[in-house]
């Protein structure tokens, strides 16, 4: 303790005193010292309360859960810039790193997104089949399947809009197809029903696939007519303007 | 029912137990965050230099020799960090001010963003602390550091020292120092500091974790 202020402990003594961290003798003392100064006491006295103001000042509950993810072959590019980690140049740092696992998921999702957007991949079913298609890639039916033969005037209607319709109803009258040569050439021979039953049946399934088929023709029309409506409204509209604007300029030449 | 140690975890995660050192990590994330945050001012930096602090433990924890505690070890690394961030932003601040001492200290404020609202409007509305995380955003970063480290996670003056690289009379003078600009700031805003002693009695450090 040093000599200075009439006895008093130094600050740096004050402040371990505040702190607990005198030895024994020290804090002996202090506490001698203090029974008999008013400005130490006061002094410690507002540490105390200054103390308690600085418990006030808490910290925003952020969710943190890092985590080490062992293996990187079965996750997204490390999360942390290359510049941060070169402290361990030997580490194989690209192998294990640290991340949050919402933060890997989110990652992970957002690579698939941009990948998908990069390579603008497309998968589309139309008249041509099934397609997939990237980018930068030519157009590749994966699974080319066409029934011209096959073709109903349903299907001429639903080529215009949405040309897998028609590809779905030459889908069902394929399989009708086969289910009737299938019948008609081996039957089912293990259970050896009546024919004329089986006929009746075979009349029955055609009869409602023709209503079917006739509903849904109708559908399709319906729909085709009211995209027309649509568009002729719309062209109307745009003639209104046309025509507005045209005047309104003609009225500016004018004057 | 005794514990696993941090050393012990230690010498698991130098041998190649990932889990291991996620058991440390799940141990001291939230100190170092608190750390962060009270050094930076910024919760979304705090977090960043926390996953940094473990990301970089991780990579080195090999020649981690035990030369100090574990959290210790941690809290060097952090502070490092939040050290670079705040040089790295006074770098990029759009104003830039003298290089004096004063100059340095306008610029960190900067880089820390303080001070969002006025000690006044604060203090209108009680909020002890806020005005707290705004004076102490005045400081001196070593004043601070030396606060935040000793009041809010109960480091010891020595191990205090051993982080600043400085004499342990230094770290009580800085402390001492510290707190009297606080207690001179808060009065100068009406709010007197005259309440019990607490001395070695204070039931602090609050956030101090058992080993």
């Amino acid at each position: 303790m040093s000599n200075h202020d009439q006895l008093c402990p130094t600050k740096e003594t004050l402040v371990a005193y505040a702190y607990g961290e005198c030895d024994l003798t020290e804090r002996k003392q202090v506490d001698t010292h203090l029974e008999s100064c008013a400005s130490c006491t006061d002094e410690l006295q507002s540490f105390g309360a200054l103390r308690g103001a600085l418990g006030e000042w808490t910290v925003p509950d952020t969710s943190l859960g890092f985590r080490v993810v062992a293996d990187a072959s079965t996750s997204p590019a490390p999360l942390l810039p290359v510049a941060s980690l070169v402290d361990d140049a030997s580490g194989s740092w690209w192998k294990k790193r640290l991340a949050p696992v919402w933060n890997v998921a989110l990652v992970s999702t957002l690579v698939l997104v941009v990948a998908a957007a990069v390579a603008s991949v497309e998968f589309r079913y139309d008249e041509s089949g099934f397609v997939f298609r990237m980018g930068w890639a030519q157009e590749v039916a994966v699974d080319q399947v066409v029934f011209e033969s096959e073709r109903t005037e349903i299907a001429d209607v639903a080529r215009e809009g949405t040309p897998w319709r028609a590809d779905l109803s030459a889908l069902e009258q394929l399989l009708r197809a086969e289910l009737v040569s299938s019948s008609s050439a081996s039957g089912p021979p293990d259970i050896g029903k009546p024919d004329a039953l089986h006929q009746e049946m075979l009349a029955l399934i055609q009869e409602s696939e023709r209503r079917q088929q006739q509903e849904f023709a109708s559908g399709l029309i319906t729909l085709a007519q009211e995209f027309d409506l649509q568009r002729r409204e719309d062209q109307l509209r745009v003639r209104e303007d046309v025509d507005s604007l045209t005047d309104y300029v003609v009225r500016l030449v004018g004057r | 029912m005794t514990q696993t140690t941090d050393e012990d975890l230690v010498g698991l995660a130098a041998s190649g137990d990932t889990e291991a050192f996620n058991e440390l990590v799940v141990r001291w994330e939230r100190f170092i965050f608190m750390l962060a945050y009270r050094t930076l001012g910024r919760e979304e930096e705090a977090r960043d230099v926390c996953q940094d602090t473990f990301l970089r433990a991780f990579l080195a924890i090999k020649g981690f020799k035990g030369q100090a505690k574990f959290s210790s070890w941690l809290y060097r690394i952090a502070l490092n960090l939040c050290r670079d961030w705040v040089r790295k932003q006074s770098r990029t601040a759009v104003v830039q001010p003298s290089s004096d001492e004063a100059g340095f200290e306008q610029q960190i404020e900067q880089a820390v963003g303080f001070p969002r609202e006025t000690v006044e409007e604060l203090i209108i509305r009680r909020d002890l602390g806020r005005v707290v995380e705004q004076l102490m955003a005045t400081l001196p970063p070593e004043q601070r550091t030396v606060i935040v480290l000793k009041e809010y996670h109960g480091l010891t003056f020595r191990e205090i020292a051993d982080l600043q690289e400085c004499p342990l009379s230094t770290v009580k003078t800085r402390l001492y120092q510290g707190l009297r600009v606080l207690r001179q700031q808060l009065e100068e805003h009406g709010l007197s500091m005259t309440g019990t002693i607490v001395g070695q009695r204070a039931p602090y450090p609050r956030m101090v974790r058992e080993q």
